[in-house]
């Protein structure tokens, strides 16, 4: 539950600012003139502040979309990412967003239009090549759904636009506005895994596997698109045993034939981002097994690495057409 | 590990005795009891920026780490104005505002079981109140000092009002001073345990070995942090070192030593 709301001078009197204040009646709501501000102000502990994350509501002025890094996709010709929300709800220790970001509070940019529009742009920049918004990278793309509607949004003006395709990337559960509409045909709903052993190690706040893939379920036979994410690959002596079990799981519940998309992604982080992590985690045993530096990332090394994409997706053809699986490096 | 600043020894009191504080010679009137200590500043922002800083070198001396140790709670407690607001009622403050330089800060508010308000710290007293505002002298020099020697979430100020509209400034005298504070402690002392809970979240891995490495071997600085990291994630994977193994106090040189730790971190299998 929310208990303080920092408001952005400029959208002080936003529709959406209401709307979203209204759900936390008892909320404290602090005016600021920017939200940088509070968000990027000297001297905050990501870790305190992921006890109890207070909300930021404000105005995004530029770069609604951008380019994904290289490598980054499910077999489009352009891809790009849009945030209207930076930081998770959840709090999985390998996340990068520990080591990128000063404050764990949540920011909401509430001009979602905007984002739409340099969306429609875009795509029609590419001439009707294949183009892909991934939602999702600096935030989960549905846990704070019922907060903030919008993926509601999203979806209504991307079913407008067939040139242009949505991934919408989650851990979460929060299905209930997708089961009350229509699937559109430009949109997949892709989950992200890890093992069991992994998840509960790691993933804290984050629902059970059980619980993501009956989610999944749901939404595969309500005719959505479903995708699957297994982006980062961690590290076990187990490893393959996990994936053989994760994947079992997955596949005994959901159909495998009508599966969108694939991805995997071996674990690596920033080297700046890697050592605000170990400042904040130093008791966190992922931070300390034998991980190397190269070319500015931390990781298990390029043998284990290939290891780990090479054993995943060994499993991952047992069940899936390989033509729609995707590495990501 | 925690710090309280007050104004005024009409302030401090009822604190001092309810945190059983003993008066130590000091520079300024120190009061303190293990790791806890109370200072007063005398009136005025300039002051308690610089008696906060002051107190902050105390602490750094005393420390094993000096500069480093962040996680140390700072409590800035005193009296406010409010236009409104009772006289005996108590905040913590979730917006400080220098009246003069107009630079705000915002503490951040982790389940402060206590309401919040906004402060607005002034050179002199004020005329007139502004709306929705506690006033009060020190807060801004307070908060810009504090936070540089600890984390924003740990550095907070406590202010009970003393006068408003009805009852101004002009009425506020040591003993109301005090009696407004005293009739609060409970929610004060609820207010640093609070904190200080959240301070244990902080709670470093045991690397006190590390000081009879010193003692054994000369490390340079840039090797003394590669130790540093080495011992912590041998405490991690293994357990704590609670004293130097035979075979690595054996070894001659720094190298050797650091090498001898590297491979005892590096060979453990991968498991979470």
């Amino acid at each position: 539950m929310i208990q303080t709301i920092y408001i952005e001078e400029s959208v002080r009197d936003h529709p959406r600012t209401r709307e979203i204040c209204e759900r936390f009646p008892s909320a404290t709501q602090i005016d600021c003139e920017k939200y940088n501000s509070v968000f990027n102000s000297n001297s905050q502990n990501f870790r305190l502040q992921k006890q109890q994350p207070s909300l930021i509501l404000a105005h995004k002025h530029k770069g609604y979309v951008l380019p994904t890094p290289p490598d980054y996709g499910i077999g489009g010709s352009h891809n790009y990412y849009f945030s209207h929300m930076l930081n998770c709800v959840y709090d999985c220790r390998y996340c990068f967003l520990q080591g990128m970001y000063r404050s764990a509070n949540y920011v909401v940019f509430v001009n979602y239009e905007d984002y739409f529009d340099q969306i429609e742009s875009t795509a029609k920049a590419t001439n009707g090549d294949d183009a892909w918004f991934f939602s999702g990278y600096d935030c989960d793309s549905l846990a704070f759904e019922p907060v903030t509607g919008f993926m509601r949004y999203a979806l209504d003006r991307f079913s407008r636009m067939p040139g242009a395709n949505l991934e919408i990337r989650t851990k979460s559960t929060q299905i209930r506005e997708l089961l009350t509409q229509p699937p559109i045909e430009n949109c997949v709903i892709a989950f992200s895994f890890t093992p069991e052993n992994i998840s509960q190690s790691l993933e804290h706040r984050v629902p059970s596997i059980k619980k993501r893939v009956l989610a999944m379920k749901k939404l595969q036979n309500h005719g959505w698109k479903i995708g699957l994410r297994f982006d980062p690959i961690v590290h076990s002596k187990t490893l393959e045993a996990d994936y053989r079990g994760l994947f079992t799981t997955i596949f005994d519940s959901i159909d495998p034939n009508t599966v969108h998309s694939v991805s995997y992604g071996a674990f690596r982080l920033p080297k700046p981002f890697f050592k605000k992590m170990v400042t904040l985690y130093p008791e966190e045993k992922l931070f300390a097994l034998p991980l190397t530096e190269h070319d500015s990332q931390v990781s298990f090394g390029e043998a284990t690495e290939e290891q780990c994409r090479s054993t995943v997706h060994q499993e991952l053809i047992k069940f899936i057409d390989e033509c729609i699986i995707f590495p990501c490096s | 590990m925690l710090n309280v600043v007050v104004a005024t020894k009409a302030e401090a009191e009822s604190l001092i005795t309810a945190l059983h504080l003993k008066h130590v010679s000091a520079t300024f009137p120190l009061y303190t009891k293990d790791t806890t200590s109370l200072v007063i500043t005398g009136i005025g922002k300039c002051r308690a920026a610089a008696i906060t800083s002051w107190l902050a070198a105390q602490s750094d001396y005393a420390s094993a780490s000096p500069g480093r140790n962040k996680s140390v709670c700072w409590l800035n407690v005193g009296i406010a104005g409010h236009c409104d607001a009772h006289i005996g009622s108590i905040f913590c403050a979730h917006k400080i505002n220098d009246f003069g330089s107009e630079k705000v800060w915002y503490p951040p508010q982790i389940s402060p079981p206590l309401p919040s308000a906004n402060l607005t710290t002034v050179d002199k007293p004020l005329d007139d109140y502004i709306p929705d505002q506690l006033h009060d002298m020190e807060g801004s020099g307070f908060v810009e000092t504090a936070r540089m020697y600890s984390y924003a979430e740990l550095v907070q100020c406590i202010k009970v009002v003393s006068d408003n509209a009805e009852q101004p400034f002009s009425n506020i005298d040591a003993k109301l001073a005090s009696h407004v504070i005293a009739q609060n402690i409970p929610s004060i002392v609820q207010f640093i345990d609070h904190l200080q809970t959240l301070a244990t979240n902080l709670k470093p891995v045991d690397i006190s070995i590390v000081s009879e490495f010193l003692q054994r071997w000369n490390f340079s600085v840039s090797q003394k942090i590669i130790l540093e990291r080495l011992l912590q994630r041998y405490s991690v994977l293994h357990s704590p070192m609670t004293a130097i193994p035979a075979d690595l106090n054996q070894l001659k040189s720094t190298k050797e030593a650091l090498r001898w730790l590297t491979h005892s971190v590096d060979s453990v299998s991968y498991s979470l």
